[in-house]
């Protein structure tokens, strides 16, 4: 099991929480951004090694927040945890270079299988 | 009845989750994207909830109710205002109901059927987040005023409480001209329940 620094950006505190209560026991450390700003500021100062990343977030939308993680960090690693499930969505998703797409609310067992996977996957 | 912050904020997702799911159904069904502006929430009166709306629809509207049950009771609407409605029953089966810009009793039965399909989605999911069983009944369809609407809106019948939890969210289809409401209307009663069993979920 990797252990790592994970980002949480969603601009719902219960939402982190509930990824947090799942993030916590497997040993990851965990910081917090409540907006898509606040995720890059986080993202910058914190160089965590993995990124859980809400969509829909009124300051600046995640497809946008990715795209600048990307610039920032070609080899950025993001799970996009959302509740716009659409196919549509799932496509612009891939294409902008998330690792994977999750359903909101992330099961447990999915989103742990889903950021050890993750953290496996050779960096770039 | 005051909130936490916490509690607002876990109602916001799960009202956040359970109209983008609708959202995604109705894309399915459309085969369009589908764009859902922010999801709004208020604990409002009916008179409030009709000031609110009445400055975003004019004339008739199509409504689709879906009443629900068990843990968590409310009613759940799909409205379109009346020619929105017409255009949606057109594009779903290619211009063979809806003649003349009406909807005939199949093009009202297209449009029963999107509702249920697109508001199951949305109460199923607030089913599994707060894991409890929410039954639904058989969609109705009316096409009425907004007067009309407000007085159809089915909440639980609470001595002294006319309050209600609202949730709402526009929704437009990408590249065309069809756009409505979701709106989600449920009980000053179940929402403390609503409150209690997703803050419990957080500890």
């Amino acid at each position: 099991m990797t252990v790592a620094t994970i980002l949480v950006v969603d601009d719902s505190g219960y939402a982190r929480r509930l990824l947090r209560q799942t993030l916590e026991p497997l040993g990851h450390a965990v910081v917090e951004a409540g907006s898509g700003l606040a995720g890059l500021e986080a993202y910058a100062v914190h160089a965590p090694d993995l990124v859980l990343l809400d969509l829909t977030m009124e300051d600046m939308g995640g497809l946008e927040v990715l795209g600048r993680l990307r610039e920032m960090n070609p080899g950025a690693r993001v799970i996009v945890v959302s509740a716009d499930i659409q196919r549509s969505t799932g496509r612009q998703v891939a294409d902008a270079g998330a690792f994977r797409f999750l359903a909101k609310p992330a099961e447990p067992a999915e989103l742990a299988e889903a950021v050890q996977a993750a953290l496996a996957q050779e960096d770039g | 009845m005051r909130l936490t912050d916490l509690e607002t904020d876990a109602l916001n997702e799960l009202f956040n989750v359970g109209l983008h799911r609708a959202a995604a159904s109705l894309s399915d069904l459309t085969g369009k994207r589908v764009t859902v502006d922010l999801p709004r929430l208020w604990v409002c009166s009916m008179d409030e909830l009709k000031e609110r709306l009445v400055e975003v629809v004019t004339g008739d509207l199509a409504t689709v109710h879906q009443f629900f049950g068990g843990a968590i009771a409310g009613d759940a609407v799909l409205m379109l205002e009346y020619v929105k409605a017409v255009q949606l029953a057109d594009l779903m089966t290619g211009g063979d109901v809806a003649l003349g810009g009406r909807l005939d009793e199949s093009a009202r039965e297209v449009v029963a059927e999107i509702g249920n399909v697109v508001l199951s989605s949305c109460l199923g999911a607030f089913g599994n987040m707060l894991r409890v069983a929410v039954s639904f009944a058989v969609p109705r369809i009316q096409i009425e005023s907004l007067d009309g609407m407000m007085r159809s809106v089915v909440i639980e019948r609470e001595r002294g409480t006319p309050y209600a939890l609202v949730a709402a969210t526009r929704f437009s289809l990408e590249g065309l001209e069809i756009s409505g409401f979701l709106i989600v209307v449920i009980g000053v009663k179940s929402l403390e329940l609503v409150s209690r069993a997703l803050t419990e979920r957080v500890g």
